[in-house]
């Protein structure tokens, strides 16, 4: 009997993480031969994603792509993954997540009924600017910057010497227009799909965040399937996020294409070390369990 | 009559102190509101505890209120039908409504209390406090307006021609 | 088949006397139940409908608008206007217009603007001579300035519902255009109307008195520009605005106007949060049921079956005009923002519509429908204020309802109505 996946998606159809989503779908109805088929719902359709967390564990939805950031809000495990400056590289996150510690974090999933599959990258965010660039954390003293309505956010920006604004995404074209806020920080290609960068021509490469996004599907799903369709969802995933990666990188060439044609300056931050040693009291306060200083030594330690 | 008219003032009671909490609320709301303007503008640091909080204190505005208006008829309904009815036949007609309010109400409840079970453990960004809370209106939501229509029907019954309905003049403070 | 069951439900429930926020609660519980969906999705749906920041705006609108009612603002508009436009045959009439497209860039509802003005000019109209009919027909369908012109809380649901492709800013500033013509024409059925009547006009009272007249006015009147700049310039979000808002009202009724007492204040606040309960609990439920919508791919299946009718975008676009008319005839504005955007805001950008314009073309579409009979709160409201029969007042009522859809019509083909002032003021 033929079984449609409902998928919750936050994203509009055209973004990677929406196209990898949609091939995920389609190589499992290929390779079940249509006895699972996936039907994504973009554009948080179904709840934003906090609500479409919750929904896992009522069985309302069967996979997700979830941000790291708010994953954490659940699991603790998952907070780890989104500290400030915890990856080295893109290559090194992959290394993580793709890896022994990829499948703790999923372990630490199951109490809200989801399985890990695969890891989508989230891109890494840094800091935009109206005024000035920024090349160490004395540069951001006082600014007042716009973050999202979480914690991680907050102490992470403050704890750089700048006024946290938290904000609703729609409102920071005009509030940097106006001068409401001093700045903002996102990936490149929100920075550049939003058009923030018509008022904002400072684009500092601190990569104070890269967060990882989890491939979940329900754990009710997960474990009435057969060892063989396990290992088929596996692979489909695999490959989905091989996509989204690939996508995401072709994605943020465009993006950065786009920029400098408009004039942003950007700026590599050549000495990443103040800023991570300004990350001592936020590590104090978020990493203060037995299982997350753990998992932190883990990451460090990949290669 | 007389057990049901005490009850009715009871009611009264609870329906007064919803109209005084949601009226204290709104209150804040618009304080919470003009908080962060000032925190932006005069002290240069935005609080960041208002927007979460404010969704929360809409949730407990909103929900409880809601079931009053169905003891105080103030929502807004499709009147042509019912208009046409015999007395008999508009009797049944709020009878059927009334059960239908009924079962979504305990089926509110239901859900509101299921909800708040599972995200007890978890905390509403930037304020702390227990997600649980998040859900408690839709529970109490639920509970009242059960209640409500309980009494409602329990008036029907007892007093078909509504002579004596305790809810008939709109409510004042 | 479960989105028969959606409708159908919704529907007969409906028509059989349940609250219309209630029908909708309901209808979408027992479809999830339906499709094996946990109901307690379903209410958190309804809590998830509200959590959404901007929407605390629609309070505040409300509150503000109360605000300035109790404080006496109504009186001051109308005794403004009328030294205004007092002298032009059948000038009370033109007043009641006049008197609402100023008063709709304050308040944020065309019921309340009923309630406000009608209270005051029916009355005064029928005692004037005026025939009670007309009185009415003018106060309701001038209402619908409350709606168009900013700000308003429909065109906050309806950017909610949108989900960002339509910006409060931009829908605010859209809505000043339609909302003048729509004004300007209704003042030209009612001259008409007078004239064929022979109604009088009023004496000027001298530019002195007009000169006091709007020295009293203006201070309220700047309420809505508060509201409205607020957001424009960025310098507020629109909740903060619409909270602004409230204030600024508060400290011109106590300190200028010097009519506010506790007791109003109480009152006020209490007629506020019963509103707000209202429109909650209608846009939380309407949230469960937009759930179970987005399943069924409700809107792909509305944009498959009009482009099978027509590829015209002139047609659809008369389509959808016609669909909302109808609509608007049986339902409420606000339960119908929040099911009608999301399935057939694709379809009017598939035919080439921008999302502000459908906005503005939604908002005068659903307005309307609150001065048609069976189910228009604002006839309706109209007709117990004058104390006539809706069968009555609805007898002389087309040339009015002439006057708004010729303007509907402007809107719907010329882009340029809703779209060329805001591209003016917020280019870039
Ligand atoms: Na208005
Ligand atoms: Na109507």
């Amino acid at each position: 009997e033929a079984r449609e996946l409902r998928g919750w998606n936050l994203h509009v159809p055209d973004y990677p993480g929406s196209i990898a989503m949609e091939k995920f779908g389609e190589i499992l109805a290929e390779k079940t031969e249509g006895r699972y088929t996936g039907s994504v719902f973009h554009n948080g359709q179904l709840g934003d994603q906090r609500f479409a967390i919750e929904q896992f564990a009522l069985d309302g939805i069967d996979f997700a792509v979830f941000s790291g950031g708010s994953l954490g809000d659940f699991a603790t495990a998952l907070q780890i993954v989104s500290m400030p400056y915890i990856f080295r590289s893109a290559e090194h996150m992959y290394a993580v997540v793709d890896g022994e510690i990829g499948e703790r974090l999923s372990d630490s999933l199951a109490d809200h009924n989801m399985v890990a599959l695969a890891w989508y990258t989230g891109g890494a965010r840094s800091f935009y600017t109206v005024s000035k660039p920024i090349n160490e954390p004395a540069d951001l003293s006082g600014m007042k910057i716009r973050v999202p309505d979480a914690e991680i956010f907050v102490s992470t920006v403050e704890a750089l010497g700048a006024n946290a604004t938290p904000l609703a995404f729609g409102e920071v074209y005009t509030a940097l227009q106006t001068g409401v806020i001093d700045g903002a920080e996102n990936n490149s290609p929100s920075f550049e799909s939003t058009r923030h960068y018509e008022v904002a021509k400072f684009y500092s490469l601190d990569e104070h965040l890269m967060v990882p996004e989890a491939l979940v599907v329900s754990k009710t799903l997960w474990d009435s399937l057969s060892e063989e369709d396990q290992q088929t969802f596996r692979d489909a995933a695999r490959e989905s996020a091989e996509l989204q990666r690939e996508l995401w990188a072709e994605r943020e060439e465009k993006s950065n294409a786009i920029l400098a044609e408009a004039g942003v300056q950007v700026n590599v931050v050549e000495d990443k070390q103040p800023f991570i040693d300004a990350m001592g009291p936020v590590y104090e306060k978020l990493v203060n369990t037995d299982e997350l200083r753990a998992l932190l030594q883990d990451i460090q330690a990949v290669e | 009559m007389p057990i049901l008219r005490a009850v009715s003032r009871v009611l009264d009671l609870a329906v007064w102190i919803i109209y005084a909490f949601s009226a204290l609320a709104m209150a804040s709301l618009v304080i919470f509101a003009g908080w962060q303007v000032w925190g932006r503008y005069v002290l240069n640091s935005s609080p960041t505890w208002t927007e979460q909080a404010a969704l929360l204190l809409i949730l407990y505005i909103s929900l409880p209120l809601a079931a009053v208006g169905i003891r105080q008829k103030f929502h807004l309904a499709v009147e042509i039908f019912p208009d046409m009815l015999s007395p008999r036949g508009r009797y049944w007609q709020e009878m059927f409504v009334l059960v239908g309010l009924g079962f979504f109400g305990w089926a509110m409840a239901d859900a509101g209390i299921e909800l708040m079970t599972r995200t007890v453990r978890q905390a509403i960004p930037l304020i702390g406090w227990s997600r649980a809370y998040t859900y408690l209106p839709l529970a109490i939501s639920g509970v009242m307006t059960v209640i409500f229509v309980a009494e409602r029907i329990a008036w029907a019954i007892a007093d078909p021609k509504r002579a004596s309905h305790p809810q008939s003049a709109p409510f004042s403070l | 088949m479960g989105l028969t069951i959606l409708f159908l439900l919704f529907f007969v429930l409906m028509g059989l006397g349940m609250p219309i926020a209630y029908a909708l609660g309901l209808a979408s519980l027992i479809t999830f139940f339906y499709e094996g969906i946990s109901p307690a999705i379903a209410f958190q749906r309804v809590v998830g409908g509200l959590s959404i920041y901007s929407l605390l705006a629609v309070p505040f609108f409300i509150f503000a608008g109360e605000l300035m009612l109790r404080g006496g603002i109504g009186m001051k508009l109308v005794n403004l206007c009328l030294a205004l436009v007092g002298r032009v045959r059948g000038g009370l009439g033109q007043v009641n217009v006049i008197s609402s497209m100023v008063f709709g860039g304050i308040s944020g509802s065309a019921v309340a603007d009923t309630s406000a003005l009608g209270s005051m000019l029916i009355p005064v109209m029928k005692k004037a001579g005026y025939d009670t009919d007309y009185a009415v027909n003018v106060t309701v369908t001038s209402s619908l300035a409350g709606i168009v012109i900013p700000p308003s809380h429909n065109m906050v649901l309806y950017a909610l519902a949108a989900g960002g492709a339509a910006s409060i800013s931009n829908l605010f500033i859209a809505g000043i255009v339609p909302g003048v013509l729509m004004c300007l024409s209704l003042c030209v059925a009612a001259y008409l109307v007078a004239v064929k009547r022979g109604y009088r006009s009023e004496p000027f009272p001298g530019v002195r008195a007009t000169l006091i007249y709007a020295a009293h006015a203006l201070p309220g009147m700047f309420t809505g520009v508060i509201i409205v700049g607020g957001v424009l310039s960025g310098v507020f979000t629109v909740t903060e605005s619409s909270a602004i808002g409230v204030i600024y009202a508060l400290a011109v009724i106590a300190l200028l106007y010097r009519t506010l007492t506790l007791r109003m204040l109480v009152d006020s606040l209490v007629s506020t949060v019963r509103t707000t309960a209202m429109v909650m609990i209608l846009v939380a439920t309407a949230a469960s049921f937009a759930y179970l919508l987005s399943i069924y791919r409700m809107p792909e299946l509305v944009m498959f079956t009009l482009s099978g009718i027509s590829d015209n975008p002139f047609v659809i676009l008369l389509l959808i005009n016609i669909s909302f008319l109808i609509l608007g005839c049986f339902m409420d504005m606000a339960a119908l923002i929040l099911i009608c955007t999301p399935i057939f805001l694709p379809v009017a950008v598939q035919a080439g519509m921008d999302p502000v314009q459908f906005g503005i073309l939604m908002m005068m579409n659903l307005g309307l429908g609150l001065t048609t009979p069976p189910v228009g709160a604002c006839l309706f409201l109209g007709c117990t204020i004058g104390g006539i029969r809706m069968e009555q007042t609805v007898k002389t009522i087309w040339p009015f309802y002439l006057a708004i859809f010729a303007v509907l019509m402007l809107v719907t083909y010329v882009p340029a109505v809703s779209l060329w002032l805001p591209n003016l003021l917020l280019a870039n």
